[in-house]
C-alpha cells in the first residue's frame, strides 16, 4: 500500500510520476497492514457481530449485493483520492491500493466471521458468500481508513498541501456517513423507528441532525472545521449544513435500500427509515467528514 | 521511467487482492444473471432413529434445491404403528437456496416397532 509511510520519494514530480524509486520496506509494510487489520476491525466489528447481516447473505439478491461491491469499491477510490492517500497519488496507485484494501476486507471478514461461527459447512454457496460479501466490505473501508489514519504523521500524508473541493468534501462526507451509519443500517431498529414514529416527531428528529451538522461544522471549533469548512456567513453556514444533510439522506437511504429495508413498504416508511438513520449519517458527514481529512 | 515502489510482499498482497475481488465480482455477476425468482423446492430426508432419555431421537436434514429462500419450513413427521400414532413438528426459520438445515424430532414410541414418514412440508416466502 502507498500511504503515510510513503520515504520520501526520490525525484517526485507534482502529478506522482518517480524517476527513480526504492522499494519500501518489508516492515514498513508490514506495520501498515497491521494498522488497516486494526481499523478495519474498528469500524465493522458491530456489523460483523449483527444478526441481520448474518441474514442478509439470503435477502439481498445478488445484483443488490453486486451494487454494494461497486458502491464500495467507489468510496474506497473517493476516500484514497481525496484523504488517504498523498495528494500527488495517481490514479492507477489509488486503483491498486483499493483493491489490496478490499481484497484485505473479503479475508478479514470471512476469517472472522469463520471464528464466530457464521460459516458453516450447511450453508449454501451464494449465502456464504452474501455473509462475506456483506460483512467484508465494510471492513474494506475501515482497512482503507485504518492503514492511513490510524498511524503516521498527517505531513507524511500531505494533508497540509491538500485542496479538497466541493466534490471531494461530498466524498468524503459520503464516507463518513457510510461508517457511522453503516453499522445501523441493517438493524431491526431503524425499521422500527422509522415505522412507528409519528410524522411530527420525524420532523422533528430531522430538524435536530440538522442542528447537530450546523453545531458540528460551525460552532463547536471541531478539529479541522476551520480549515475544511472554514468561516461562512449565516447563509453559508446554513447551506453547508443542508448540503451535509442531504449527503446523509442520500447515504442512509442507499444503505437500506441494499439491505432490502424498502422493499414492499410504502413511501412514509421510506421516509421515516431514511430520516431516523439520518440522524447517525449526518454524524457521520459533518464529525467524521472532517476526521477522515486528519 | 515511471515505477511504483512497492515491494515483493505489497505486490504479492495485491495479486491475491486483485484475485479475490475479480472472483468476488465474476460470481456476483454470474448470480445477478442467472438467478430467477422461482419457488423454493425442499427435500426432507430421515436419519436413523436414536434412543434417548426425553424418548426416541430421529434426525431430520432438510435441503432447499429449489431457487428461492422458504422462510418458516415446518416439517411435519409422522409415527404410524399399532396404536394412534405420533406426530412431531420440525420449525426451522430459514432455508436459503443451495443451504441444508438439520434437526431432530422426538417420539416417545420406538420407531423400530413402527413406521416412519414426513407427512407434510410447508414454507413461506421470505
Amino acid at each position: 500500500m502507498v500511504g503515510p509511510h510513503d520515504p520520501p520519494a526520490c525525484g517526485s514530480l507534482p502529478g506522482g510520476f518517480l524517476l527513480h524509486a526504492e522499494h519500501r520496506k518489508v516492515s514498513d509494510s508490514l506495520e501498515e497492514y497491521g494498522r488497516g487489520i486494526a481499523g478495519g476491525l474498528l469500524f465493522s466489528l458491530p456489523l460483523l457481530y449483527t444478526a441481520e447481516v448474518w441474514d442478509a447473505g439470503f435477502f439481498i439478491p445478488p445484483h443488490r449485493q453486486l451494487a454494494y461491491l461497486l458502491g464500495t469499491f467507489v468510496l474506497l477510490l473517493g476516500y484514497n483520492r481525496y484523504s488517504g492517500m498523498h495528494p500527488h497519488a495517481r490514479w492507477i496507485e489509488v486503483v491498486i491500493d483499493s483493491v489490496e484494501e478490499m481484497g484485505i476486507g473479503l479475508v478479514l471478514g470471512a476469517l472472522l466471521l469463520l471464528a464466530l461461527g457464521r460459516l458453516t459447512p450447511e450453508l449454501g454457496l451464494d449465502e456464504v458468500m452474501g455473509r462475506v460479501v456483506v460483512g467484508a466490505l465494510t471492513v474494506a473501508i475501515g482497512v482503507s481508513v485504518g492503514t492511513a489514519q490510524l498511524g503516521g504523521d498527517p505531513q507524511q500524508r500531505g494533508t497540509e498541501e491538500r485542496e479538497v473541493g466541493f466534490g471531494g468534501q461530498v466524498v468524503l462526507g459520503v464516507c463518513g456517513a457510510v461508517l457511522v451509519a453503516g453499522n445501523m443500517a441493517p438493524t431491526e431498529e431503524i425499521v422500527l423507528i422509522g415505522l412507528e414514529l409519528p410524522p411530527l416527531q420525524l420532523a422533528a428528529l430531522a430538524l435536530f441532525s440538522l442542528l447537530l451538522g450546523l453545531l458540528i461544522l460551525f460552532f463547536s471549533d471541531f478539529r479541522g472545521a476551520r480549515r475544511w469548512v472554514g468561516p461562512a456567513t449565516g447563509i453559508g453556514r446554513l447551506r453547508g449544513a443542508i448540503v451535509t444533510y442531504a449527503v446523509a439522506l442520500l447515504a442512509s437511504a442507499v444503505s437500506l435500500w441494499l439491505f432490502g429495508r424498502f422493499d414492499h413498504v410504502p413511501l412514509a416508511g421510506v421516509v421515516g427509515q431514511t430520516v431516523a438513520l439520518g440522524v447517525a449519517a449526518t454524524l457521520g458527514a459533518s464529525a467524521g467528514r472532517l476526521l477522515l481529512q486528519q | 521511467m515511471t515505477r511504483l515502489d512497492k515491494n515483493g510482499l505489497e505486490w504479492s498482497v495485491f495479486a491475491i487482492a486483485l484475485l479475490l475481488v475479480l472472483a468476488t465480482f465474476g460470481y456476483l455477476v454470474r448470480e445477478a444473471l442467472t438467478t430467477d425468482s422461482g419457488p423454493p423446492d425442499v427435500a426432507v430426508s430421515l436419519g436413523p432413529p436414536t434412543r434417548g432419555a426425553g424418548g426416541h431421537l430421529v434426525p431430520v436434514t432438510a435441503e432447499n434445491h429449489g431457487t428461492g429462500t422458504a422462510e418458516e419450513v415446518r416439517i411435519t413427521v409422522r409415527l404410524e404403528g399399532r396404536g394412534p400414532g405420533e406426530e412431531a413438528v420440525l420449525v426451522v426459520p430459514y432455508l436459503p437456496r443451495g443451504s441444508r438445515r438439520s434437526g431432530w424430532v422426538t417420539f416417545r414410541s420406538d420407531p423400530a416397532a413402527g413406521s416412519l414418514r414426513v407427512a407434510g412440508v410447508a414454507f413461506q416466502a421470505p
